[in-house]
């Protein structure tokens, strides 16, 4: 029993979350916990099927009123796989009588209706306790803790909606050659292949449920023991101890599973005394239960008189049929409403698609379709909209202020763009000012080429050097600007 | 440091960063933090992992190591928080995301198409030559239902009761809730390895082709021709679309080829939803015409007219929309 | 001896059987997630069903006396409920107003809050999970499953799971500080830390055993050796 074999993380966890780890704990473990719960559940469900072959309902019954039988051995299969120690299964049958026939009388009794069942369990079966000292043990653990009967419920659940399922499946699989004729005939008629059916179906959903509703009440507990005695400060204290002084430590090694085995005394928890309201509502959960009589609803017809109303539901009457007319009225309008915005969205997709067939959709005179235009070249943005409609002015007024960066910016994007828009020159959004200044060459008249080479180097200059043009330069090039591309618009 | 210290020393950092985070969590126009306020978030919450860091590696006590994580889980849902949840992308959606999610996946929508109208063309034929095969199909009570509906002197055709706008709106309403309800469950069972999908498609489609052939060979064709063909440009092409959604669900499932299945399963449902959601928006135009267009009296020749004109636009718009820019 | 193993937050090399998750941000950090299974699921589910059997109610009992437009309404009242009803609450706050109730919260698996078309996705595949009965496929999924994903959940990669809480701090006794004898690794300074902490929470007599352990250590037995750890913890906390 060495702590490091612990497989199971030990933190402090809300009892929701604990009955999660237990999930994870059965998913983990499934199949052995599987087989074992049905070691014990088949060779009973065979007895009470001899027992009860005339009625497999009471036989279903019977099976699952056993069901306090075959959980123990999950639970203790737990325990042990907790540190890493599974146990053979036979090992575990072989057990049984030490810790699965305690107490078998009262599970199989009164406490089979126990909403707690699972999470009680391991008091009885693990720790053995009985009479006063397991009723003081159960007060303790169980203050404020209602995630217990909320499993229970769920466990029950989930064993109704996996048996549903599975015969609704079966029922669409079947060939309808084979099928009763109505499903309330083949889930309510008495006797015959369906009800062996629900036996079968019984037995499978709940050997499937049972490894987690067992390892949900056993985390529950052990989360909530761990949480009262701080079970992981115990361990780093042992674990320090083993460090420091080895010699104890292998003493202390042992521990864990002796402590979750051995009963952990009732003194050294402060008990309370179960208050009355607490009392009052444990009553009511054992009241309700439905061995405690039951509650019927039934129907009749019974002759009311004839249906003519008396003259006050008459003025309720006349405002039910006020309103009867609104609601005309608003249907009236409303359907005017809903064929005014069906017609608008119809032309509003045909003009869409028409456009979009096209290939381009109507846009401002001037402005060629957008389709070959880059709007950022060098990451310079292009668009018309970003550019002053009195280029070369802008420039000026901003040379005048002696922003040069932004002038010759300016003067370079403009131009940029004029050679796109205007000339529509096809040049890619990933092209360097190179490749700009040689598609330029390339097609556009001497003049303007040497005017944006010029330009291009002053701007590169500034760009990549931080070298200042003189505003001779620039204002030289404002006035090229103007004879290439003419004056302002 | 000493726990203590570290504490002091950082505690107003992490009261700021709570007071941002908490008014972060409100809804936006109950917020009360100035913008500029939020510009130190970032900043903060990178200081506040590194404490998180050090509370870890130096073994601070366990409360307070909780007490940052908490504080690190609540940073970093609100500042990886993936787009806003608005409705202001459905335009695009419409004129562009739709159309070319499901010209990215015509072969499903095909397949969907095939699996579909096949069956609905055979039954149809069938129960046009064989007056009885309809009762396989649908009991005697249903079938007495459609007669009524679709009788040529009933004046309004796809309905048991009387026609006005309060009857008209009534359906609306019914049409919405049922076809949309039966498109997402097609797509739906997708997941179950296509079966679900699979039924429903080939279901609706032994049903529809069964009465579509039964009323013509009783000769309740203009009715019934009438009345489906107009509304049906919307809704079989939607069904068919959420039916594609389901395949492309099933096609994860069945073979994820070089993903594993989780992962083929979460990228396909990507695209299957937007079919999906094109689809509903199909459905809702198709319940809108189907209760006030289609049971209205008019005359037949119109109602075919403007039908061809739907198929039309519903082709055209699934085949066009959105080319432009589609690279 | 090797850490292998350490029990509570004491990070393990052996992976030990846990509900949480860990997803590790771009800062480094590794985030804790604690998936929610299908119990509390199951009881959130339930409460959002009271709670929307209310407001098919109170929606059609108005409906019923306007007719026609009242029946249109009623029904796609209902529609939208049955389908919208969990994807407006997941996108506000993170979860439907059962799963508030039950302190869960949807999240992507990368612990970011739930986006719209992930909702959408997880929620119309309800219609699967619910098949055959009463969500049998989604129960039988979240049982197979690691993280208790349902079929939805699978598809849109979403998680459920508890929302943290902001913990209760609890002071450190005020012992007067003890300089610890001898070299202790962090992990060890911690447990001290932790005891000193949660003592308070615990039973005398238990507290008194937990001490006894380290009995060697403190040179103490019975209540002097609880306090002597609370110096330890102090000094550990505080310095001199």
């Amino acid at each position: 029993m060495e702590l490091d074999k612990l497989t199971v993380s030990i933190r402090p966890r809300n009892a929701w979350e604990a009955i999660d780890l237990g999930f994870a704990m059965a998913r983990h473990w499934f199949f052995p916990l599987w087989l074992l719960w049905l070691a014990l559940a088949l060779p009973l469900s065979l007895l009470t099927l001899w027992l009860f072959s005339a009625q497999p309902a009471l036989a279903a019954v019977a099976l699952w009123w056993f069901k306090p039988l075959y959980e123990p051995p999950l639970l203790f299969w737990l325990s042990r796989a907790l540190f890493g120690e599974p146990l053979a299964l036979r090992q575990v049958l072989r057990q049984w009588p030490g810790y699965g026939g305690r107490q078998l009388l009262a599970n199989l009794s009164w406490r089979r209706f126990s909403p707690n069942r699972s999470f009680y369990m391991p008091v009885a079966v693990l720790e053995g306790l009985k009479g006063k000292v397991r009723r003081h043990r159960i007060s303790v653990l169980g203050r404020d803790q209602h995630a217990a009967s909320w499993l229970t419920l769920a466990g029950l659940l989930f064993e109704l909606i996996l048996e549903l399922s599975f015969l609704l499946l079966l029922w669409v699989m079947l060939p309808d050659e084979l099928r009763p004729l109505d499903l309330q005939q083949l889930l309510l008629a008495p006797g015959g292949t369906v009800e062996w059916l629900l036996y079968v179906a019984d037995l499978v959903t709940m050997s499937v449920i049972a490894p987690f509703y067992v390892a949900g009440g056993f985390a529950l507990y052990l989360t909530r023991r761990s949480e009262l005695e701080a079970w992981d400060i115990e361990i780093g204290f042992r674990r320090l101890m083993k460090r420091r002084w080895p010699l104890h430590g292998m003493v202390a090694g042992l521990l864990l599973t002796l402590i979750l085995l051995s009963p952990f005394e009732g003194e050294r928890l402060q008990a309370a005394e179960i208050d009355r309201g607490q009392a009052r509502a444990e009553i009511q959960v054992v009241l309700a239960d439905d061995v405690f009589g039951e509650r019927r609803q039934e129907g009749y017809w019974e002759y009311l008189g004839s249906s003519e109303r008396s003259s006050q539901s008459g003025f309720w009457l006349r405002v039910i049929a006020l309103l009867e007319s609104l609601g005309r009225l608003v249907a009236r309008l409303g359907e005017f409403l809903l064929w005014f915005g069906a017609v608008l969205l119809l032309a509003w997709l045909t003009y869409r698609i028409v456009g979009d067939l096209r290939g381009k959709r109507p846009r401002p005179k001037g402005e060629v379709a957008p389709k070959m235009l880059p709007v950022v070249v060098s990451g310079l943005d292009l668009t018309w909209s970003s550019l002053p409609r009195q280029l070369v002015r802008a420039v000026r007024e901003q040379l005048d202020e002696g922003y040069y960066r932004e002038a010759l910016s300016l003067l370079y994007r403009g131009a940029l763009s004029r050679e796109v828009h205007r000339h529509r020159l096809e040049i890619p959004g990933s092209a360097t000012e190179w490749e700009c200044m040689a598609l330029v060459q390339a097609v556009r008249p001497a003049e303007e080429a040497a005017f944006f080479r010029q330009l291009t180097r002053l701007w590169m200059q500034l760009a990549y050097d931080h070298a200042i043009p003189s505003r001779g330069q620039v204002e030289g090039l404002c006035r090229e600007w103007e004879s290439v591309f003419g004056g302002e618009e | 440091m000493r726990q203590d210290r570290f504490e002091q020393q950082h505690l107003p950092l992490w009261e700021e960063l709570t007071l941002l985070l908490d008014d972060l969590e409100r809804p936006r126009r109950k917020r009360q933090l100035s913008a500029d306020r939020y510009a130190r978030l970032p900043w903060l919450y990178r200081q506040l992992c590194n404490h998180y860091a050090h509370a870890r590696g130096r073994h601070y006590s366990p409360d307070l190591e909780q007490q940052l994580h908490v504080l690190v889980l609540q940073g970093h849902r609100a500042l990886y928080r993936q787009g806003g949840g608005g409705w202001q992308p459905l335009i695009p959606f419409i004129t562009n995301g739709f159309p070319r999610a499901l010209r990215r996946n015509a072969r499903y929508f095909w397949l969907a198409a095939a699996l579909f109208l096949l069956p609905a063309l055979l039954i149809g034929v069938l129960c046009y030559s064989d007056p009885d095969l309809i009762y396989s199909v649908l009991d005697e009570q249903q079938v007495l239902d459609i007669e009524v509906m679709y009788d040529p002197f009933n004046g309004k055709p796809g309905r048991l009761e009387g026609r006005s706008s309060e009857t008209d709106f009534q359906m609306f309403g019914y049409y919405i809730a049922n076809n949309i309800g039966i498109g997402f469950r097609t797509f739906a069972g997708g997941i179950l390895a296509g079966v679900g999908t699979l039924l429903l498609l080939l279901f609706n489609g032994l049903v529809l082709g069964s009465v579509a052939g039964h009323l013509t060979r009783i000769g309740y064709q203009d009715t019934f021709w009438s009345f489906v063909s107009g509304h049906g440009a919307f809704e079989l092409t939607a069904i068919v679309i959420c039916g594609a959604a389901g395949l492309l669900l099933a096609h994860a499932i069945v073979a994820p080829g070089q993903w594993t299945r989780l992962e083929a399963l979460k990228r396909n449902a990507r695209d299957a939803l937007k079919l999906v959601m094109g689809a509903a928006l199909m459905l809702l135009l198709a319940a809108f015409i189907e209760a006030f267009w289609s049971s209205s009296g008019v005359a037949s020749e119109i109602k075919y007219l403007v039908a061809a004109l739907l198929w039309l636009l519903v082709a055209a718009y699934l085949a066009g929309a959105g080319q432009r820019g589609a690279g | 001896m090797k850490e292998a193993g350490s029990p509570s937050r004491f990070p393990s090399s052996d992976p030990q059987l846990d509900t949480a998750r860990h997803y590790e941000t771009p800062e480094g950090i590794a985030l804790v997630m604690r998936v929610a299974g299908p119990v509390v699921r199951a009881w959130a589910w339930a409460i959002d069903l009271a709670i929307r059997a209310g407001v098919y109610l109170l929606i059609s009992i108005p409906f019923a006396y306007l007719g026609g437009i009242g029946t249109a309404g009623t029904l796609i009242g209902f529609f939208l409920i049955e389908w919208f009803y969990p994807v407006v609450f997941e996108l506000r706050s993170g979860s439907t107003p059962g799963k508030q109730a039950m302190g869960l919260l949807v999240l992507h698996d990368n612990g970011t809050p739930v986006a719209l078309s992930p909702s959408l996705i997880r929620n119309l595949l309800r219609a699967a999970d619910f098949l055959p009965f009463l969500y049998g496929a989604g129960l039988v999924t979240m049982l197979l499953n690691r993280d208790f994903k349902r079929l939805g959940d699978m598809a849109a990669g979403t998680l459920v799971v508890y929302r943290d809480i902001p913990p209760e701090r609890h002071p450190l006794p005020s012992a007067a500080p003890v300089a610890l004898p001898g070299d202790f690794t962090g992990e060890e300074q911690q447990v001290l830390l932790a005891f000193g902490e949660r003592a308070a929470r615990l039973t005398r007599e238990r507290r008194a055993e937990l001490a006894g352990i380290l009995s060697e250590l403190s040179g103490r037995e019975g209540e002097a050796g609880v306090e002597k750890l609370y110096a330890y913890a102090s000094w550990l906390a505080r310095g001199r």
